[in-house]
């Protein structure tokens, strides 16, 4: 499962507070993950759990008011929290691409999509304007947008949506990046494209032995299309495990609960488990645990104390004490 | 199907028609057909699922049924009586009758008025009550489950999920002998999202009213739906009992739609087979000879160029419009 060699991206404690007059800490707090070469990790979770944040921070893309103020992010032995930016223009859209969820405002809409998709390979590569427009036309077929030799000279509005989102995949994947980070890359898509759209990414992920870290609340992409899982709730990551154990054996309260509020083949026309209440806003974080309040299982002196994360089997890891000292057992609930 | 007790709305034949382009002096010179030739019915109490990608037709054929958009052909009958003409003040009889809630719960309230008059508006526009409106709209709020304390905020200090219910409230209000939802979930978080389909499942055993859902997710239509209709490019491809196609899918455009739904279980989800469609969907202005889907279509034999197939029963209560797709008898079916 885990291979010897050292993970593309290694987050250890991750913490990004708000500085400033309306400072808060812990938005993200003691995020710990890894990607390993080749595989797909899913970082999901309900808005406001601070997925995107922690996508963003990797490549320090956050606002200036959002700042990282411990923890380490290693992307192939680069500390990318001290990085410089000329280090940081280094590596986005070059080793590491992203494709963001919303392909018509993340496109520059002045630009043909050739000249995007080549802007990066003359930026990282320094490869001349016709050198850059031909490997564009290239990535433009190698993503599936059938009549390349034409399309490098349409602009953005002239696609549809899923057309767009495979030219956003091309411009990631231009300087055959070790990493692409895609936040929601399908949620705006239709479930036919969206298939499409896993499906390439899939295939690219053979080929180029990818690293992928998939943003969603999509569980069904979840288990289609991803190997790891990383569940994250109120800026804490709260379980994390391969694909399957985690959809078969949820260890925390919070990752059964989300599991249970899903619409299920056999179940129509049924009440669906709700979780109670919702997810508290920064600066109103419970200490210790904070599903806390919304969890069933909750026992107050218990949960409002600092969480470890315990390791139940290996590599599946869960951060609820009443879990990890087998006090409390979701299999023998569900 | 045998019309013993009229549908709660039964529509025949819906078409409309979009001006695409207009020459020098306003005449139209071409035109889209949004939705051509679509019937639509739903039982008392009972619920039609509207499924299909963006651009089918689903949302504007939901619009034409609850007279939102007038219809350039067809009849629209609501328990038995023809409404297709009804204008002025009978009209505005008859919206009470077929209310609607919307995808966006953010822009379908108007930010400058309090939550109980969101929701006990609809009773001041229709006369029916001047006195404690207040009183009205804790009642409202209290079915939708929401604290009537709440009547007195503003729609920005509520969540996306509560704004959701607001606007449910309000289309409840009249108690409507229809709802017609149009994606009302689509714009929620996971765990939001099954509250408000207990809160429609809910409200419907209740107070009994029928329900057009529209929506592109076909887990939420399939929990929720007795019937489902599938529409592709205008038109309804398939309609049938719900678990029927969900389980056997006949048009193989519902085959590929669902199969392209991912199952939220990695272990199911990995042992699917796929139809993966290629291509968008085409042009709606300039659409296929014959049938619309057969530019897509894996099983496409050159008849489909000619004909242009009508919905067929192929076993009781199913309507398929393909001329691939074999009728049933008795003794063939599983």
């Amino acid at each position: 499962m885990t291979q010897a060699t050292d993970p593309v991206l290694s987050v250890r404690g991750l913490t990004i507070d708000l500085v400033g007059p309306t400072r808060q800490r812990g938005l993200v707090e003691d995020v710990t993950f890894d990607v390993p070469q080749g595989r797909s990790v899913a970082l999901i979770g309900e808005s406001g759990c601070g997925k995107t944040l922690t996508a963003m921070s990797i490549l320090r893309l956050l606002p200036p008011e959002l700042r990282v103020t411990a923890g380490e992010i290693r992307f192939a032995g680069t500390d990318m929290v001290s990085a410089s930016g000329r280090t940081l223009r280094g590596i986005r859209g070059g080793p590491v691409g992203m494709v963001f969820q919303d392909p018509m405002s993340s496109l520059n809409p002045t630009m043909t999509v050739g000249d995007q998709i080549a802007e990066a390979r003359r930026l990282h590569l320094g490869e001349s304007r016709g050198q850059a427009r031909a490997k564009a036309r290239e990535l433009l077929d190698r993503v599936g947008i059938a009549n390349a030799a034409r399309r490098v000279d349409v602009y953005p509005f002239e696609m549809s949506g899923g057309m767009q989102q495979r030219v956003m995949i091309a411009a990631a994947i231009a300087c055959e990046p070790r990493l692409v980070i895609a936040d929601e890359p399908t949620t705006a898509l239709d479930v036919t494209i969206q298939a499409e759209i896993l499906e390439l990414l899939r295939s690219l992920q053979e080929q180029m032995g990818l690293a992928v870290l998939l943003v969603t609340h999509d569980l069904g992409v979840v288990a289609d299309f991803c190997d790891d899982v990383v569940v994250m709730y109120a800026g804490h990551v709260v379980e994390r495990a391969p694909v399957e154990p985690l959809f078969a054996r949820p260890r925390h309260p919070y990752t059964l609960a989300l599991l249970d509020s899903v619409p299920q083949a056999g179940r129509a026309r049924t009440m669906l488990d709700v979780i109670p209440g919702r997810v508290p806003p920064a600066g109103a974080f419970p200490t210790g645990c904070r599903f806390q309040p919304r969890c069933r299982f909750a026992v107050e002196q218990v949960c409002a104390a600092p969480q470890p994360e315990f390791e139940p089997e290996p590599g599946h890891r869960c951060r609820c004490v009443r879990v990890g000292t087998h006090e409390l057992s979701l299999e023998k609930v569900s | 199907m045998t019309a013993r007790e009229p549908m709660a709305l039964q529509a025949t034949g819906l078409r409309k028609t979009f001006p695409l382009r207009r020459d020098l002096i306003g005449r139209v010179t071409e035109r889209i057909v949004a939705v051509d030739g679509v019937d639509l019915e739903v039982a008392r109490g009972a619920t039609l699922g509207l499924v299909g990608e963006s651009g089918s037709g689903k949302s504007t054929a939901a619009r034409l049924a609850a007279l939102l958009v007038r219809a350039d052909a067809g009849r629209i009958e609501t328990d038995g009586v023809d409404v297709t003409g009804v204008r002025g003040s009978q009209l505005k009889v008859l919206r009470s009758r077929l209310q609607m809630v919307f995808q966006d719960p953010y822009s379908a309230l108007d930010p400058t008025k309090t939550v109980g008059h969101a929701v006990t508006e609809p009773l001041i526009v229709h006369g029916r009550r001047q006195d404690d409106l207040a009183g009205a709209a804790a009642a409202l709020l209290t079915r939708v489950s929401l604290d009537p304390a709440l009547a007195r905020r503003r729609p920005e200090e509520l969540s996306g999920g509560q704004r959701q219910r607001v606007c449910v409230a309000r289309a409840l209000a009249l108690e409507p002998r229809v709802l017609i939802a149009d994606e009302p979930t689509s714009a929620l978080d996971l765990s939001t999202r099954a509250g408000i389909l207990n809160l429609l499942l809910r409200l419907q055993q209740e107070s009994g009213q029928a329900m057009i859902l529209v929506s592109h997710d076909f887990a939420t239509v399939q929990h929720l739906a007795d019937r489902i209709a599938v529409m592709y490019l205008g038109r309804v491809v398939e309609e049938g009992p719900a678990d029927r196609i969900v389980e056997a899918p006949l048009h193989p455009y519902t085959r590929a739609l669902l199969s392209a739904v991912p199952v939220p279980d990695p272990t199911v989800q990995r042992g699917r087979r796929r139809t993966v469609l290629h291509g968008d969907p085409p042009n709606p202005a300039n659409p296929p000879t014959g049938c619309n889907f057969r530019t897509r279509c894996p099983i496409a034999v050159p008849e489909c160029a000619q004909t242009d197939p009508a919905l067929r029963a192929v076993e009781p209560g199913h309507r398929v419009a393909c001329v691939r797709v074999e009728t049933k008898t008795p003794e063939t079916r599983s």
